[in-house]
């Protein structure tokens, strides 16, 4: 990938930069702004969207509108700089996470997400979204480093229906980066495990709750369970104990046999009091599916025997933790086969592992 | 910038590809009855976006195959072993392991017990598509197996309460709504007394749309937006499929 700009679109660029420095402009602006044809204002945002130099952001309601900001001079410099320290047939052949390795040090990072959570876990496949916390200060810099042939940089929402290999998501961490990160043998870092399986119970969607569920059966020996950075702890601070407690304790139940240790679930119980009105999880998915389920029950009347036995069936699916709902004082619309279905690909039933 | 080996992922699914093409060649060799389901048939019939499924391979077979296949095991050193729903083949690399599930004459769904009986023609009607990697370092490999007809694909992802399996559906119907037979689609959904389960699941579709739930679980599973774009061609050909 080219980061070095012909004369043509750094006259553009920096037209353009005079103009709008930070702030955001349409493509209507840039022709403006630029006084050019349509067709070279085209071809003006393209070279610079291929270089990280623009970040573009697309309407969630109207997929062909879209909005420009630019990316600063002194950040394309960094990024032309690190660029200039690598052979360029060497630089085409780079995978995103060899070139998070090569940044290394540069600027504070750390792979989060999906990604992250497969390292940890080899069991759910990652998506194609790589994301990555990094400094809000910095967002101009990454933009313009990751940004390649196969790469594209999004601060916002993914909205893009074209085919990229790898799709990069800046987030923020709300703590210090270098205090919740670890370096992977392959040099590149990734969020601590006792971090990020906080991220997942706090995100709390089906795939977040599968992903933390086999991230305990693969490292259930390798997670610092105490101490300051130890999951209790941090589960206290977050007020996720409750469903750190209750996650434990539903593994053990279908596994048939402590997969975690209950001096370590009884700990995390002491860290909880009384009832929660909360739901979990709080899926939105699976809250719309018990909801409706319960509406439809409400109406006997209008249900036949057979719909009546089938949705109060569908409906015990949702419950089918209803012990450790009452234990751990929330209500719990989890079904069972979920958890299950891990433990019995993980060979974790019965104390398989 | 270092140059770095392959990672370990990447390494399992090489191995994994490898078999599953010496598994299809010997499939073909000995004329077995044997075609891919689950998450790689969801592989074949998406673009590369939407895998989010687990490393295991799932099959469909006939008891009467089950002679030779156990013989394609050993050959490739899987662990043989019968299971509540058909066959389990295993093989350990370093400290993990892939697993090939295989269902015998039907298929039965863990979340609502609901069974599939494998249509006469699901054999003959599968065809070799390519297996696309999904790690970056095996992009150049390429594997081909047998795939079940998107129409049998499809009903057994229709036939669970799993969101993902939803989600795989959504995708299929979205990236290979040509190559669907619907009339073979709802006579196999007739045959395994799903027709009305199949409706129901198709009109919950359209509902999810309206209440913006499609949204949310394509997000969940690919990490991005689903756009109206694609709202309006989801709604249309599921109503297409309903008409007929």
């Amino acid at each position: 990938m080219r980061k070095e700009m012909p004369e043509w679109l750094k006259k553009h660029y920096n037209r353009l930069w005079a103009r709008y420095r930070h702030q955001e402009f349409t493509f209507k602006d840039a022709t403006k702004g630029l006084g050019v044809s349509r067709a070279m204002t085209i071809k003006t945002l393209w070279e610079l969207e291929q270089r990280g130099f623009v970040n573009k952001e697309r309407s969630e309601v109207d997929y062909r509108a879209r909005v420009y900001r630019l990316i600063s001079p002194e950040d394309i410099s960094f990024a032309t700089g690190l660029y200039s320290l690598v052979e360029k047939e060497r630089l085409e052949k780079q995978s995103l996470t060899e070139k998070l390795a090569f940044i290394d040090d540069r600027l504070p990072y750390m792979l989060t997400g999906s990604y992250a959570a497969y390292r940890y876990h080899r069991y759910l496949n990652p998506t194609k979204v790589f994301e990555i916390k990094t400094k809000p200060q910095d967002e101009g810099k990454w933009i313009a480093f990751l940004t390649d042939a196969r790469t594209r940089v999004f601060i916002g929402e993914i909205i893009e229906t074209r085919k990229i290999s790898n799709y990069a998501k800046l987030l923020h961490s709300a703590v210090p980066i270098d205090s919740a990160r670890t370096k992977t043998e392959e040099g590149y870092y990734i969020e601590k495990l006792e971090f990020l399986f906080m991220g997942l119970l706090k995100r709390q969607t089906q795939t977040s709750i599968m992903e933390a569920t086999a991230i305990i059966v693969q490292n259930k020996d390798r997670l610092k369970w105490n101490g300051k950075d130890g999951v209790i702890n941090l589960a206290r601070d977050l007020g996720l104990s409750r469903r750190l407690g209750f996650l434990l304790d539903a593994i053990n139940y279908e596994a048939h046999v402590p997969v975690v240790n209950h001096d370590i679930i009884r700990r995390i119980e002491k860290d909880v009091k009384g009832k929660s009105d909360e739901v979990f999880p709080g899926d939105a998915i699976f809250q719309s599916r018990f909801r409706d389920l319960r509406n439809k029950l409400a109406h006997e009347a209008l249900l036949t025997r057979d719909e009546m036995k089938e949705f109060k069936k569908m409906k015990e699916r949702f419950e089918g933790y209803r012990a450790l709902s009452e234990k751990w004082g929330f209500e719990v619309v989890l079904p069972r086969e979920i958890i299950q279905k891990i433990l019995e690909d993980l060979g974790a039933k019965f104390g398989k592992k | 910038m270092p140059n770095l080996e392959k990672n370990k992922a990447s390494r399992i699914e090489e191995i994994s590809l490898k078999d599953l093409a010496r598994i299809n060649l010997e499939a073909r060799k000995f004329k077995i009855d044997l075609a891919i389901i689950g998450g790689y048939a969801a592989r074949a019939f998406t673009q590369e976006r939407s895998w989010r499924f687990t490393k295991d391979i799932d099959f469909i077979t006939t008891k009467s195959n089950l002679t030779a296949l156990r013989g394609v095991f050993e050959l490739l050193k899987y662990a043989y072993e019968k299971t509540d729903f058909g066959v389990k083949g295993s093989k350990r690399i370093d400290k993990e392991s892939v697993e090939l599930h295989i269902s015998v004459d039907k298929v039965i769904d863990w979340s609502t017990g609901l069974e599939y009986a494998l249509p006469k023609d699901v054999f003959s009607k599968s065809t070799e598509m390519e297996i696309k990697p999904f790690s970056e370092e095996n992009k150049k490999m390429e594997v081909n197996s047998k795939v079940a007809p998107i129409e049998d694909a499809l009903i057994m992802k229709l036939m669970t309460e799993r969101t993902r399996d939803h989600f795989d559906a959504i995708a299929m119907i979205l990236d290979s709504f040509e190559r669907l037979d619907k009339w073979r689609f709802w006579a196999n959904c007739t045959n395994s007394r799903l027709e009305q389960h199949t409706k129901k699941r198709l009109l919950s579709f359209l509902a999810d749309i309206k209440k913006g739930l499609t949204r949310k679980i394509w997000k969940e599973f690919t990490g991005r937006e689903f756009i109206r774009e694609q709202e309006v061609t989801l709604k249309r050909r599921i109503n297409e499929l309903l008409e007929e």
